[in-house]
């Protein structure tokens, strides 16, 4: 193996890379990172066996080869090196890679890339099954992810299930005690799939999106059925995750269909008011209220929220907000402080709209905007106080 | 092809029907004395479901069957004290924790990575703590769809009641003698001789028909080397002052936390020493374990009488039981050398 390539571009290919690399690894060779020359360009690839990442930098190839070796240690060394050029050499048949850039020089013990886990991909012939636009599908993976389960008793809810169909994708997540749903659009699309991706996935590709424009591709890998997403920006970065086994609760029915009482609130002042009130909320069960109230001002429907939190030792507060639009009657209802906190922080625009039943049924948290880019609904469990 | 696991064959004929019609149960639990072949047999049966020849037994040369046997596949997971020690992050970690049973059961709820299933090894099934065990439990009454649980355990009265009635038990047995002796004699030993008569004879005695430890004792001559000087201080400690005695209850004290089984393996050889110390008493010396050392146990016979010796060995027997019920090491092993005599 012969290749040259730049300092900085080897070197933002291992962070990408890297992030796939398993920290505590059931096989040793997963905390490696795998080199391939692969059609003039230097492909790195990484598995924890939960995520894939691979991703091609451009590089001149002398030689082919492959080879893996330490990935924190490649890392941290190319990390250190000045922006310079930088060449990779490995003798045929041995497995010590020789990495020279200006005056310095590393020998790094590798191990045969035979021993690397198969990393799944898919053939650039096969037809490109759903496209994504980047910027949607990251901030619905940001709306999703975070209501997903961390513990594994029922390990389907640490997943977010993601259902791709003709034109259109539905991303939902849910902890037993919220459910977030998100619909987008897909400019291409094919046959019908629904699967389930473990939230640390979606993480991370979220992560990965970044500031991207370019449409993200999302296909099934042929032999093994998982999904793999392609992320083309300044690298071409492939994403394949494991699937959870099983099959996620049909939550549809878990969505209230109707309201009592439906306040339209600012953004800002609303998640404002649950940060201060859950600073008095931490020390009594993270309990905080809202009661919404009709307000006669002699110009058709609008009222006040009151927020407010108490706890024994601490003492309480509370907060009045003007609702800019109610309808229906006086409702109250007491949530968790971080489910509040969570959701309010991910609804993007200007205003949200909660909808209630009664103090015992769960509340709706919709963001309020023309744009069909917000078609995002999060229901949250009610906690059960003393009124 | 035929099944590379020696000496099991009467388990053989329960799981190949199984294996071969796909009938098999989603948990088996593998008992028998350490390296008797427990591992050896849950890797063939997580080849033999995972070979792309299958069903039936695995064929060893498809790149499933090559990579579980080079330890490289990554849906064969083992799950070992080895294991929850990187989970947990600390090396004095001496049990397969609560915390490695969690990061396992992220793993198998995941579709197989490379093969068609997940096989799951937990090797020493009786080091999980019981907070661990219970909290395998459900996973091992109704595991994913097709994941299977192998785990190996040396006893299984070590393991909880519940976890054993998940599970078929599958007991491996010591080879036979003439089964020993046939194989042993066809390999060759590190020096790259064949194994004569003799030296598989002593291995076997030696092995007690665990092949492993034959395989092993047979590739590393340090193993046998080591086996003489702990007899040798066996025989010198047992005659020496309480000084030395209690020196060395010190040594096994400390040895016993950092490395369990080694531990254990030191007391059993003491055990094995004065069982021959007794046989040849009774003038029995053709069952000696120790055959190669007659000599020094005709000397150090001599200079005991039979109820000193059945007297020693109940009390390490009592010390045995002791430790595993989590005595403290460094007084068992100090009342244990204080009664030498």
């Amino acid at each position: 193996m012969k290749i040259s390539c730049l300092q900085e571009n080897l070197s933002r290919g291992l962070a990408v890379a890297g992030r796939a690399v398993a920290t505590r690894a059931t096989l040793p060779v997963t905390q490696n990172v795998l080199l391939s020359a692969d059609q003039g360009m230097l492909r790195l690839s990484a598995t924890n066996l939960e995520i894939a990442i691979t991703t091609w930098i451009g590089a001149m190839v002398e030689e082919e080869g492959a080879v893996t070796v330490p990935a924190r240690l490649l890392t941290e060394f190319v990390g250190s090196l000045g922006s310079d050029r930088i060449d990779l050499d490995m003798e045929e048949g041995s497995r010590l890679l020789q990495i020279k850039s200006g005056r310095a020089e590393a020998n790094i013990n590798g191990t045969d890339p035979g021993e690397f886990p198969p990393i799944p991909t898919v053939a650039a012939q096969e037809a490109i099954v759903f496209q994504a636009d980047p910027r949607m599908l990251r901030l619905a993976i940001d709306q999703v992810d975070f209501a997903a389960a961390r513990e594994e008793s029922r390990p389907v809810l640490t997943g977010v299930n993601v259902r791709l169909s003709e034109g259109a994708f539905t991303m939902a997540s849910a902890d037993g005690f919220r459910l977030a749903v998100r619909n987008g659009t897909l400019q291409q699309s094919g046959d019908e799939i629904t699967v389930i991706i473990p939230a640390r996935t979606m993480t991370e590709l979220g992560r990965m999106l970044g500031d991207n424009q370019e449409p993200v591709q999302i296909m099934l890998t042929p032999q093994k059925g998982q999904l793999m997403f392609r992320v083309r920006g300044q690298d071409t970065v492939e994403l394949v995750s494991q699937l959870l086994q099983g099959t996620f609760p049909n939550y549809d029915q878990l969505i209230p269909q109707s309201y009592t009482t439906r306040a339209i609130l600012g953004l800002k002042d609303i998640l404002q008011a649950t940060r201060t009130a859950s600073i008095f909320a931490r020390d009594g069960s993270n309990i905080v209220r809202m009661q919404m109230q009709p307000v006669d001002n002699g110009q058709g429907q609008s009222g006040k929220l009151v927020v407010s939190a108490s706890s024994q030792e601490v003492g309480e507060f509370q907060q009045e907000l003007d609702i800019l639009e109610l309808e229906g009657e006086e409702g109250k209802i007491a949530f968790n402080s971080r489910y509040l906190t969570d959701v309010l922080t991910e609804i993007k625009g200007e205003k949200v709209a909660i909808e209630t039943t009664t103090s015992s049924n769960p509340g709706v948290f919709k963001p309020v905007s023309e744009s069909a880019n917000d078609d995002y609904v999060h229901v949250v469990m009610p906690m059960f106080v003393q009124w | 092809m035929p099944w590379k696991t020696l000496g099991q064959d009467h388990l053989l004929a329960r799981l190949r029907p199984a294996l071969e019609q796909g009938r098999e149960s989603h948990a088996y639990l593998l008992t028998g004395p350490p390296r008797v072949g427990k591992l050896t047999l849950a890797r063939e049966v997580a080849q033999a479901v995972n070979c792309l020849q299958g069903p039936g037994a695995p064929c060893g040369t498809c790149v499933q069957c090559r990579r579980i046997a080079n330890a490289l596949h990554a849906d064969v997971r083992v799950v070992d004290i080895e294991f929850s020690r990187k989970v947990e992050g600390r090396e004095t970690v001496n049990t397969i924790t609560i915390g490695a049973i969690r990061e396992l059961e992220r793993a198998v709820n995941l579709n197989p990575f490379e093969g068609s299933r997940t096989v799951v090894i937990i090797d020493g099934a009786g080091a999980m703590t019981p907070e661990a065990a219970n909290a395998l439990l459900k996973t091992l009454e109704e595991p994913p769809p097709g994941v299977l649980f192998l785990l190996l355990a040396e006893d299984d009265e070590t393991l909880l009641s519940t976890i054993r009635s998940r599970c078929q038990t599958l007991p491996l047995l010591p080879m036979s003698r003439r089964d020993m002796l046939d194989f042993l004699t066809q390999q060759r030993n590190a020096s790259g001789n064949p194994v004569t008569g003799d030296e598989a004879d002593m291995l076997y005695r030696l092995s007690r028909g665990c092949l492993g430890w034959a395989l092993n004792a047979l590739a590393d001559p340090q193993l046998l080397a080591q086996r003489q000087a702990d007899l040798e201080r066996i025989r010198e400690t047992a005659t020496a002052g309480l000084d030395a005695r209690f020196a060395y209850a010190n040594e096994v004290a400390s040895l016993f936390s950092s490395n369990r089984p080694a531990a254990r393996e030191l007391l059993s050889l003491w055990l094995r020493w004065w069982r021959d110390l007794l046989l040849i008493k009774e003038n029995a010396q053709e069952y000696l374990h120790n055959a190669d050392q007659a000599q020094a146990l005709q000397t150090h016979a001599a200079t005991l009488t039979t109820p000193q010796i059945t007297t020693f060995i109940r009390r390490l027997q009592t010390t045995l039981t002791a430790l595993d019920a989590n005595a403290s090491p460094r007084l068992a092993m100090e009342t244990l050398m204080l009664n030498v005599e």
